[in-house]
């Protein structure tokens, strides 16, 4: 074996341009394949700065999408999705049955028609949670004096109140108001959960939403709590991260048993009673469309640009090999056997590609300043491929008839 | 005592149009200390001869015996390095090799270590008669004679026991082909080798000390 590699390496060094021939090609195939990664490497790039600056929400709906609030979603699920890494900003809302006037003990029929009919107080954690102040061209709610949207976030017993709530009651900004409030959910027995709170009343807002009153998330929380029943969730949207990884975050919605509501026909009926989860990446994926199909070309053309470099490999190690048949003939006559020859050649084209496909690395270098894993792997790929097919050239040779080789005549 | 016996030994090979028995049941012993010359015509199974001697083929019938065993059934790498050697007309140096080099390479192949395959290898030039001026030249830049002499000291120095000599002269002048001649027949004569000579030449045929004619695959022993 050491034999072989000498001889090899003292083969290369002196068989001059016909080795330079062999490094040339290597050092050109090497440049092209590190460019070629480079132009994919560049386009992934670009993929994942499009996928970080074009923002993809996600919401949850009923099974057919038709229908973004009111959904009671479960604890679990919301902590699943918070656990995972595609959350990032979220909005929340959770609600009660707002009443005006004192509970009463009514009967059981009457209390489900006051229900039924009742206003909502909605808890939200932030104002873009609201659906009706979230448009950019929504109206959105006056504020008493020293409070703003970002009552949302603190603790206070504070509300908003639409205009016919607040006009019915006779009530203005900075009055404080004991509602009663009652579990949304239907009503079983007269001993529905309910309880009562005392609301500052800190804006008002005019339409869509009427009969509606909303308050910081952590008030509607410890009512919740006040109350004793279990926390469940309205609606719920959010600003979803890791975009590249969209399949994974589908494969966690579908463990959630989520629908995805393009695939459920509006009228359908099957999957009621299940929740959906519509993803808005419309302009995302038209951003995206292009470099993705580009990446996927280029990608998808690897195992033809290997097979010509493996040809090319064949083609040069074969023309060049030809010329020394009678080399092969006097090795083999001497005794050198069919897997050693075969050795003494092999290295002699391993040397000189690894050391063409060095200075192709370090002109590359020089051109473009950049080393990734994309063309490291390319290059890799490459001298696989390149030695396969000189490998091929020179097992023909020993198909060849040593004795007619060395018995012609000069 | 016979060092390689051919027995019954044929070889038949298909070319593009026809069946050709190249040889045709020979069987002859070659003895160490003489020198054979086999001639005859160009198509007359001399090269074919020479492949099965050299063990780079095997008979399709019969066995071509070196010391007991049939070529067929040995490690034919192994008797092509360390017991039976080629002399070519056409000498089939390597190119890219200095003439040490040249004569280093059986030994390097046997796992001599370089050192003692240098020192070797020098000695076995000499005693071809070349000096030490010829050690550093590539064979482009050696005479024929001295390319001839130089494959003659490759295929000595693993110290075979039989040599095969194909048309050795056939690119020589007439002295440096009488001097190759003079080598080979002393090395049968005086170092016990076998040596077969496969020529058309018959100066050098009536040299030999048994002359064998192939003709049509068969041979003939002559007087």
């Amino acid at each position: 074996m050491l034999h072989t590699l000498k001889s090899s390496l003292r083969s290369a060094s002196r068989r001059k341009w016909k080795s330079i021939i062999i490094l040339a090609v290597s050092m050109v195939l090497v440049l092209f394949f590190t460019m070629y990664a480079n132009a994919i490497t560049e386009h992934i790039a670009t993929l994942a700065a499009l996928h970080k600056s074009i923002a993809v929400t996600g919401q949850i709906t009923n099974y057919n999408g038709t229908v973004t609030d009111d959904l009671d979603i479960q604890k679990e699920i919301i902590r699943e999705l918070e656990a995972s890494d595609f959350i990032g900003e979220r909005f929340y809302t959770r609600n009660l049955c707002l009443l005006t006037e004192p509970w009463e003990e009514p009967e059981l029929r009457e209390l489900q028609n006051r229900l039924m009919n009742a206003a909502r107080l909605v808890g939200a954690n932030a104002i873009e949670a609201i659906p009706e102040f979230a448009a950019e061209d929504a109206i959105q709610p006056q504020y008493w004096e020293g409070y703003d949207a970002s009552l949302f976030t603190s603790s206070e017993k504070v509300c908003i109140l639409s205009e016919d709530l607040l006009q019915s009651l006779n009530l203005q900004l900075g009055d404080s108001f004991k509602f009663t409030i009652a579990e949304n959910a239907r009503v079983e027995s007269e001993d529905h959960p309910h309880g009562e709170i005392a609301l500052q009343i800190v804006g008002v807002f005019s339409g869509p939403a009427w009969r509606k009153a909303y308050c910081p998330w952590n008030t509607i929380t410890a009512a919740y709590e006040d109350l004793g029943i279990p926390l469940t969730w309205d609606s719920a949207r959010f600003y979803l991260e890791n975009t590249l990884k969209m399949k994974e975050f589908k494969a966690l919605l579908s463990r959630l048993n989520f629908l995805s509501p393009y695939e459920v026909e509006q009228d359908a009926i099957t999957g009621q009673g299940r929740l959906g989860f519509v993803i808005n990446d419309r302009i995302l994926t038209k951003a995206t469309g292009g470099v993705k199909s580009y990446i996927g070309f280029m990608t998808s053309l690897y195992p033809v640009i290997y097979l010509l470099s493996a040809g090319i490999g064949f083609v040069v190690s074969y023309l060049l090999i030809r010329l020394r048949k009678p080399e092969f003939a006097i090795m083999r006559s001497l005794g050198t056997g069919k897997g050693m020859s075969f050795l003494s050649f092999f290295w002699e084209q391993v040397l000189l590609s690894l050391l063409g496909a060095a200075l192709g690395v370090l002109l590359t270098l020089t051109l473009v300043k950049t080393v990734n894993p994309l063309q490291a792997f390319s290059i890799a790929g490459y001298l696989v491929s390149y030695l396969a097919g000189a490998a091929l050239a020179i097992a023909t040779m020993n198909r060849m008839n040593i004795i007619q080789i060395l018995t012609a005549k000069e | 005592m016979s060092i390689l016996t051919l027995k019954d030994v044929s070889y038949t090979y298909k070319n593009k149009y026809q069946k050709v028995e190249a040889v045709k049941s020979v069987s002859f012993a070659f003895q160490q200390g003489k020198v054979y010359a086999i001639v005859g015509k160009s198509g007359s199974g001399k090269t074919t001869m020479l492949s099965l001697l050299a063990g780079l083929d095997i008979p399709t019938a019969g066995q071509v015996v070196y010391q007991d065993t049939a070529t067929s059934e040995m490690d034919r790498d192994k008797y092509r390095r360390e017991d039976v050697a080629v002399i070519y007309q056409a000498y089939n140096l390597f190119p890219l090799l200095t003439a040490l080099e040249n004569v280093m390479y059986p030994l390097e192949l046997q796992g001599v270590k370089s050192k003692e395959a240098k020192l070797r290898a020098a000695e076995m030039i000499e005693s071809v008669d070349l000096g030490e001026e010829v050690f550093k030249r590539f064979p482009t830049m050696l005479s024929g004679g001295e390319q001839q002499r130089i494959a003659i000291a490759r295929a000595l120095v693993s110290d075979p026991k039989v040599i095969l000599a194909d048309e050795p002269t056939g690119n020589l002048d007439t002295e440096n082909g009488a001097n190759i001649v003079a080598i080979l027949k002393n090395l049968a004569h005086v170092k016990n080798r076998c040596v077969i000579i496969v020529t058309h030449d018959l100066g050098i045929a009536q040299q030999a000390d048994v002359v064998l004619r192939l003709g049509d695959g068969e041979i003939a022993l002559e007087a």
